[in-house]
């Protein structure tokens, strides 16, 4: 007699099975396929179908145990991947699409982790992922439905309402438009016990959260994209999501809050992808950290909730206190900006009281918001212009379009003659109406005083470049046209710079206080790019009649060594007299 | 429905294939020639043997103690003559030291003998109940433990621990292995003598309540227990819903009280005592007729067993006369379990005796059997899902087969009860249970050989 003992229990078994499993997602998956069928027209099916198929391929390929007459699809593991990859694919996707993503899908995407439960990352997604960076043009061919034209996606600023977000008449991926057949799918796998509920419900309390703090409408934002297709079939993907219960929420509305942070915070305008990939990353370390307590630990659980509300209470209390130093380092700029600039901004609107500074692209101009109480009464800019006696402050009221509605001139150097010139009340009235679109013409409509040219020209190009603030392009071209030439007197002055390989000297000629001609009278730079350069900038400064212009790509040094001669040599000319 | 009570996580819904023997009476079953009656059916050290080879033997005859340590008293069954005193290897596969008595052909009296466990007699219930020390003499004089199958020894559990005093008792009638319907059949024959063990039990622990729980898919038996609280001041029959493992004391205790009793802590920690439905009904015996317990009952049932049915039969009785008992097996290959199906072991063995905590023998047929093709984990969480214990068996199950005992242990290894639930559902099919018991086992020797 052998041993009695055989073996222990259970000896009875439920008869799920893997196979069991993969199909029964299949099941859930038809109602969204079909959706994709009646929206997208019968080429869907080659996309859905198409690349589950080639995954099939490719997985029996990799390993062929598993596959048997009883089982002809292997264990359906890759049917489904491949059938989600199908899923996530825009309508107008490439006919090698399909067969290339499933290569990647089973390739890199599971079997090199050695197979089915081993991957850490959705193989699917993965697969998405290659897929977007290397063929972006070929994954996202965006159509409306019924009609195939091409067109945006609701994400990417396509008006839509909420039933048609719902439905999912709306151009998007093949199975993420309709949200009607998406739950349809949800609530068979919640019925047959194989996903929890709570795992979905948890993306889409995620998404609402990150939504309401980002500001986004909170509805379009889980109706839109892939958010609810992700949440039901692949934020409850078995192997790439965590085990414990907990742990699985957790991760439910990390994806969901992700995938909003990465549409509203990046250039890309879908972030299921990446989002949920970064989450697989995690799920390990959420069911470690988050591991539930056991039947019996009843401090352990009591402990838990006083973590999670401290935690939470601790959350609260520093976005309250980024809160209040938001709120009061915008009270103390303005208080501040208030003292400095109040008698400046009375000057233009003499009942403000309050000043809120703006964006501006240029850092030489301030801009600010000028308000009675609440009440928005316009803009004003200020920038200090390079006078004849040095700096002038110009300060310019705008309406809220931007059009110029004053000019004032601060406390200056000049002489009395040039400040009372450029102080007259029809030259400064000229520039009124002004909008930053005149500002190329503003030197021919505000014409230069003659007898003041150079503080008046002054005042011209600091208004220019207050227009020019608003707008990052325009703000560059400005700073760089505004760094004036010293006013010298005409006449031929010589002077040197250093430039890449050694001395470079020039002889400039000044006509009607513009620099007229620039030459270079020796150096030992390379002929060839540093000559090319050299010639370039020269033109430039003269073009320009300014020295801050770009140096040349590629010979920095001989672009630098020709602006400090020319400076140099202006710099040793005697002062121009005012007639 | 109301008032249905249940544990709130974890568990699964079985199939239960009680309809095969939940409206069999139970019925005498004897043992053909002889029995063979181990010297250790209870949890702590084994008795040593008070008869020698050759002696004559009485039904009840104490032939096995020991004073020192952990341990029940052992009776004999039959009348006999003892034939040898020897190891015989036992279910778990280890050697026990076991009394083997052969029958006397006169077999006078073994009837009333073996019956006398369900002879309860309608005015017993008005006897006076004696003090708690002479009722636990009795228990412990006839050598009653845990017939759930945790064995322990019930006078242990009587005495309790002055610190921990027990405010209810509840009496286990969950029954939720399939097959099983021993306790079913009690409750449905015997309601009063169950609920004059609780009563006897409650006034000993000095309990205020007392709660007889059985799980709904047992209609008639729930009917009986209402009928029969009817007549008992503070005592109560309650429903449970039916759900895999119920009959596990911590969560009986949890879904009866809404009590959790702490991790590795004993019920009284909660102020709660459990017990089994049939060690209930011999503690009355024990109590109002001072019978040893010497008989149980228990089901042979299983889809290769011709008729199936409740059997009350002395202890030591080979599986194999029961089984034919039952009418024998339809199916030569049919695999053998010793106690039900999620929790019982398989055996070839059918010289095994029934013990004290045998609840049954379940014949399956190979095409019913579990199978165990131990694919790779997918990650599903289905264990975790169906874990009454809030356990992830996937890992702990994976630190075990990895020899990363300590990570196991962090998990929650030695939390597990065992339930089986979690190999039940696994789409893999893998052996989660047996490994579980491994690293159990192996923690166990870690203890002990730091």
């Amino acid at each position: 007699m052998s041993t009695p003992f055989q073996s222990t229990g259970p000896h009875i078994h439920s008869q799920s099975s893997i196979a069991r499993t993969m199909w029964t997602i299949v099941l859930a998956m038809l109602p969204v396929t079909g959706a994709a069928v009646i929206f997208f027209g019968p080429k869907a099916l080659y996309s859905i179908f198409g690349s589950a198929l080639f995954s099939v391929v490719f997985e029996y390929l990799f390993k062929r145990d598993g596959f048997s007459a009883k089982l002809p699809f292997g264990d359906g593991s890759a049917f489904v991947a491949g059938m989600i990859l199908g899923l996530s694919l825009a309508p107008g996707a490439a006919w090698w699409i399909p067969p290339l993503g499933a290569f990647i899908l089973i390739a890199i995407g599971k079997q090199v982790f050695g197979g089915i439960g081993n991957n850490i990352f959705n193989p699917a997604l993965v697969s998405r992922a290659v897929l977007l960076l290397g063929w972006p043009r070929y994954i996202t061919g965006w159509v409306a439905p019924f009609d195939s034209t091409t067109t945006a996606t609701p994400l990417e600023g396509l008006e839509a309402s909420y039933t048609q977000l719902f439905l999912g008449n709306i151009p998007g991926s093949l199975g993420e438009t309709s949200a009607l057949a998406i739950l349809l799918g949800a609530a068979y796998l919640t019925y047959k016990g194989l996903i929890n509920w709570k795992v979905p419900v948890a993306v889409v309390a995620g998404a609402v959260v990150a939504a309401l703090l980002f500001g986004l409408d909170p509805i379009h934002t889980v109706l839109a994209g892939s958010l609810l297709f992700g949440a039901v079939f692949m934020a409850t993907d078995m192997v790439t999501s965590p085990t414990g219960k907990t742990a699985h929420i957790v991760f439910g509305c990390g994806c969901g809050f992700l995938t909003v942070f990465i549409r509203r915070f990046t250039h890309l305008p879908e972030g299921v992808t990446y989002a949920f990939l970064l989450m697989n990353g995690s799920a390990y370390l959420i069911d470690r950290i988050g591991a539930d307590p056991i039947f019996g630990q009843v401090q352990e659980r009591v402990r838990r909730v006083w973590n999670t509300a401290e935690v939470l209470g601790a959350a609260i209390l520093i976005a309250l206190v980024v809160a209040i130093v938001y709120r009061a380092s915008d009270w103390i700029d303005a208080r501040f900006s208030d003292g400095h600039m109040t008698a400046a901004v009375r000057t233009i609107y003499p009942q403000a009281n309050r000043i809120i500074a703006m964006q501006s692209y240029d850092a030489a101009v301030a801009r600010y918001r000028v308000y009675e109480d609440r009440n928005l009464l316009g803009l004003f800019a200020t920038v200090d212009a390079n006078g004849y006696g040095g700096a002038i402050p110009v300060w310019v009221g705008l309406d809220p379009d931007e059009t110029i509605t004053a000019v004032r001139i601060g406390p200056h150097q000049e002489s009395p003659t040039l400040g009372s010139a450029i102080r007259r009340t029809d030259f400064l009235a000229r520039f009124v109406g002004t909008q930053p679109a005149d500002r190329e013409n503003l030197p021919d409509a505000v014409a230069a005083i003659t007898g003041a040219t150079i503080s008046s020209r002054a005042v011209i190009r600091a208004v220019e470049r207050i227009l020019a603030a608003g707008d990052p392009e325009t703000a560059k071209q400005a700073a760089a046209a505004s760094a004036p030439l010293p006013a010298v007197a005409d006449g031929t002055y010589s002077g040197s710079g250093r430039g890449y390989q050694g001395p470079i000297a020039v002889s400039v000629q000044v006509v009607g206080g513009r620099v007229d001609t620039i030459e270079i009278t020796n150096h030992s730079d390379t002929v060839g790019i540093g000559t090319r350069a050299m010639d370039a900038v020269k033109a430039s400064i003269i073009q320009n009649q300014s020295l801050g212009v770009d140096a040349v790509t590629g010979a920095t040094g001989s672009s630098q060594g020709i602006i400090q001669a020319v400076r140099n040599a202006l710099e040793n000319a005697p002062a121009q007299e005012e007639p | 429905m109301r008032n249905i009570k249940k544990f709130p996580i974890g568990g699964t819904h079985l199939p239960e294939n009680k309809d095969l023997t939940t409206d069999r009476a139970i019925q005498i079953a004897l043992p053909v020639n002889h029995v063979i009656i181990p010297l250790r059916q209870h949890l702590g050290v084994p008795c040593k043997p008070h008869v020698a080879v050759g002696d004559k033997v009485e039904p009840g005859q104490l032939i096995g103690s020991n004073t020192e340590g952990l341990s029940a008293r052992i009776h004999a069954s039959v009348k006999g003559t003892v034939t040898a005193i020897e190891d015989r290897t036992m279910i778990d596969g280890a050697p026990l030291v076991c009394i083997c008595i052969k029958l006397d052909p006169d077999r006078d009296g073994l009837d009333q003998a073996t019956q006398a466990l369900l002879a309860h007699e309608e005015g017993a219930a008005s006897k006076e109940i004696p003090d708690a020390a002479i009722v636990i003499e009795r228990v412990e004089a006839a050598g009653i433990v845990g017939m759930g199958g945790a064995a322990f020894p019930t006078h242990i559990k009587l005495k309790g621990r002055s610190d921990m005093p027990i405010d209810t008792v509840i009496i286990n009638g969950a029954e939720c292995e399939p097959y099983i319907t021993t306790d079913d059949r009690l409750m449905q024959e015997q309601a009063a003598a169950i609920f004059r063990g609780l009563e006897i039990i409650r006034q000993t622990v000095g309990a205020q309540k007392g709660y007889v729980a059985s799980e709904i898919n047992k209609p008639v038996a729930i009917e009986q227990l209402q009928q029969e609280a009817k007549n008992w001041e503070y005592l109560e029959a309650v429903r449970l819903d039916t759900r895999y493992p119920h009959g596990a004391e911590k969560h009986l205790i949890k879904a009866v009280l809404n009590r959790e009793v702490p991790m590795r802590q004993l019920p009284m920690a909660v102020g709660a005592l459990v017990n089994n439905v049939q060690t209930t009904v011999a503690i009355a015996a024990a109590v109002d007729r001072e019978r040893p317990l010497i008989a149980r009952v228990l089901t042979v049932s299983g889809s290769a067993i011709r008729n199936p049915g409740n059997f009350l039969t002395p202890i030591g009785t080979p599986i194999r006369d029961l089984i034919e008992a039952a009418g024998g097996l339809t199916d030569p290959e049919a695999i053998i379990v010793i106690g039900g199906p999620m929790t019982g072991t398989a055996t070839t063995d059918l010289d095994l005796p029934v013990t004290k905590s045998t609840s049954g023998i379940v014949a399956l047929q190979p095409g019913e059997y579990a199978d165990r093709s131990n694919e790779v984990c997918i990650r599903c969480a289905r264990c975790v899902s169906v874990c009454p214990m809030y356990l992830q068996p996937n890992r702990i199950t994976a630190f075990v087969n990895n020899h990363m005992l300590p990570e196991a242990m962090e998990f929650g290894l030695q939390d597990c009860i065992l339930c089986g639930a979690c190999a039940y559902v696994c789409p893999s099919h893998r052996p989660l249970l047996q490994w579980l018991r491994q690293g159990k086992a192996q923690a166990a020797q870690q203890g002990r050989n730091p």
